[in-house]
């Protein structure tokens, strides 16, 4: 088998992105919205 | 019941233009590379699509619409923590694969430990996923054959030879190909039909007045904020359970490790879960709407007491028959009630007399409920066994009734469209997995053009067996959730050993190895005993493997060397 670089050296880096956020974000307000439409219907 | 000549031509024109254009634009696959990682060309929208593909099987779109006419919209809950599984794989899981250049998730596992530990995994994975693909196409085929009176074993060995063809020819390029197509005649015949079902409702009822009607009967319960554990769909479930369940499967199953695997680079695989994790929740709820609208549109129209018609026919034909038609009878003057009272609440404008109507929408709605329960037990009385939830069997009565002549077929090949996407990942996996984990790993030294030869002979070997497992599934009883509880015995383990890979770093390979066997065994015994529900298992088997795995290397100390890489 080929060497392959040790596990630990990769999860080193830990690179936080926009898009992370933004995905966390939208969600969140896809949840305010299901309760405030289940507010107005329910 | 039978499909006309031009839902035919669409069905049948949509199914072989898939495969011919899935095969035609994959053929050439020079290397294992170019066969397993569709040579590492895919870009964000595609892993996307494919990631959503996969999850998504023909069950999907015929059960969740029946699950929200039953239950409303709550079951949306239970996709809460995908955004989160899908930020920590984006993190953790994604960058570490593609920097050892792994193809299968297990592989990485010998890399962190050793070998007998990646082995161990890749068998459990095959032998959960092996039976669950032959339920992907037994499922919506048990279905399809009860409503269209079509063979069931013809329709079984169809659906996964179509799948076979271009998942064996072009592996993992055709299967992201097909998955866009798919994706695509999925969305939009859902699109289409939820337009319909709205204009199917009665002039005077507008979209809001649907809601209104929907929200008085509960079906627009959304969000369960309870700590209530009898609840299996609430905002803590779905963002803890759902958080697990979900890292588990897009973390671990190579059906799905596979799909992001097949990235250009780290960012296009990273891209493609995003957006995964923007969709899925709006995408459910779309669905989950589909069906409240479909329980809207039976308030003004006739609908059967039990939408499995081998059920109803089964009760029809027995001893129970009289008691049964006097339910349906009983129904029929309830239709006429309600109907009359809806129209009426939905021309008034007078808020009390608004209240007051639906108050007796509820209570109307009530008394059918009552009815359909009392049907379900003579259902069973007639025929001790017979599954008596008819949630699959709501959406598929609902297109075959209502929908013009086109878009059937058009909705059928979105539900066949969905099984073949789904069986064709969980296909490309388990070849993959026994040509990489099993063969090429013990039979080293061979030329590219072999291994990709003996990927498509494992592919082809697991496609046999998928249509053998869904041939064969309906000589035993709840086999689906026969399956769903083998899943369940081996899920957890296997991510308990990828959480011990990634975040305890001092754990090695011989404690893992030995912690998985032992925590498999005690799961194996736990079910056997019957002490607690089977989704449980999941998270038994998870904690089990860590804590085991921790104590072992606790008290091995030192011994063990430093897995040599």
């Amino acid at each position: 088998m080929e060497e392959q670089p040790h596990h630990q050296n990769a999860l080193e880096k830990f690179i936080w992105r926009k898009s992370y956020t933004l995905v966390l974000l939208i969600n969140a307000i896809y949840i305010i919205l299901f309760y405030f439409l289940m507010k107005k219907f329910v | 019941m039978g499909i006309g000549l031009i839902d035919w031509g669409i069905l049948v024109g949509t199914l072989i233009f898939i495969v011919a254009y899935g095969t035609y634009k994959s053929r050439g696959n020079k290397n294992v590379t170019d066969y397993l990682k569709g040579g590492n060309n895919a870009k964000w929208w595609t892993i996307g699509l494919s990631v959503m593909a996969t999850q998504a099987s023909a069950i999907t779109f015929l059960s969740t619409p029946g699950q929200a006419f039953h239950d409303g919209m709550g079951f949306v809950q239970f996709y809460f923590g995908l955004p989160l599984a899908m930020v920590v794989i984006c993190l953790v899981f994604i960058p570490l694969y593609h920097k050892l250049k792994v193809f299968t998730a297990y592989e990485y596992l010998e890399s962190r430990f050793d070998l007998k530990t990646r082995t161990l995994t890749a068998i459990f994975f095959l032998i959960q996923r092996g039976l669950a693909a032959g339920i992907t196409i037994f499922a919506p085929a048990i279905i399809l054959s009860a409503v269209l009176k079509w063979n069931l074993i013809y329709l079984n060995i169809i659906i996964g030879l179509l799948v076979v063809i271009y998942t064996v020819s072009g592996g993992t390029k055709a299967v992201n190909i097909t998955q866009k197509q798919q994706m695509a005649i999925i969305f939009g015949g859902l699109f289409i039909a939820f337009l319909i079902i709205l204009n199917l409702l009665p002039l005077d009822v507008s979209f809001t007045n649907a809601l209104e009607i929907a929200g008085a009967n509960g079906k627009m319960e959304i969000l369960d904020f309870s700590f209530d554990l009898e609840n299996r769909y609430t905002v803590w479930t779905g963002l803890i359970g759902g958080t697990f369940l979900m890292l588990s499967y897009f973390g671990t199953d190579q059906s799905q490790v596979q799909r992001y695997l097949s990235g250009r680079s780290v960012k296009e695989s990273q891209m493609g879960l995003i957006m995964n994790g923007l969709l899925k929740v709006p995408m459910q709820f779309f669905i989950l709407l589909i069906g409240v609208m479909v329980f809207v549109f039976y308030q003004f129209n006739s609908s059967p007491l039990n939408f499995n018609p081998a059920a109803t026919e089964n009760v029809l034909q027995s001893e129970y028959a009289e008691e049964y038609q006097e339910l349906q009878e009983r129904k029929s003057e309830l239709e006429l009630d309600l109907k009359s009272v809806q129209t009426a609440y939905a021309r008034s404008i007078d808020v009390s007399e608004k209240e007051t109507l639906i108050r007796k929408i509820q209570d109307l709605n009530l008394a059918e409920t009552e009815l359909r329960t009392q049907s379900k037990t003579l259902i069973e009385q007639a025929n001790p066994g017979a599954e008596t939830n008819d949630k699959d069997y709501v959406f598929i009565h609902f297109i075959l009734n209502n929908l013009p002549t086109g878009l059937i077929g058009l909705l059928l090949a979105v539900i066949l469209s969905a099984a073949m996407s789904s069986t064709a990942s969980e296909l490309n996996a388990l070849g993959s997995t026994t040509a990489i984990d099993l063969y090429k790993r013990n039979n080293e030294g061979r030329d590219e053009r072999h291994y990709v030869r003996m990927s498509k002979w494992f592919t082809l070997l697991w496609g046999v067996i998928a249509i053998l497992v869904a041939c064969f599934a309906n000589l035993f009883d709840n086999l689906i959730q026969l399956v769903n509880i083998i899943g369940s015995i081996f899920y957890g383990n296997i991510l308990g050993v990828f959480l011990l890979a990634f975040f305890v770093k001092f754990v090695k390979g011989k404690a893992v190895f030995i912690g998985a066997i032992i925590t498999q065994i005690i799961v194996a015994y736990v079910w056997w005993i019957d002490i607690m529900p089977y989704l449980w298992l999941n998270a038994l088997g998870c904690i089990l493997v860590m804590v085991i795995a921790i104590l072992l290397q606790l008290s091995l100390g030192g011994k063990e060397e430093i897995n040599p890489t």
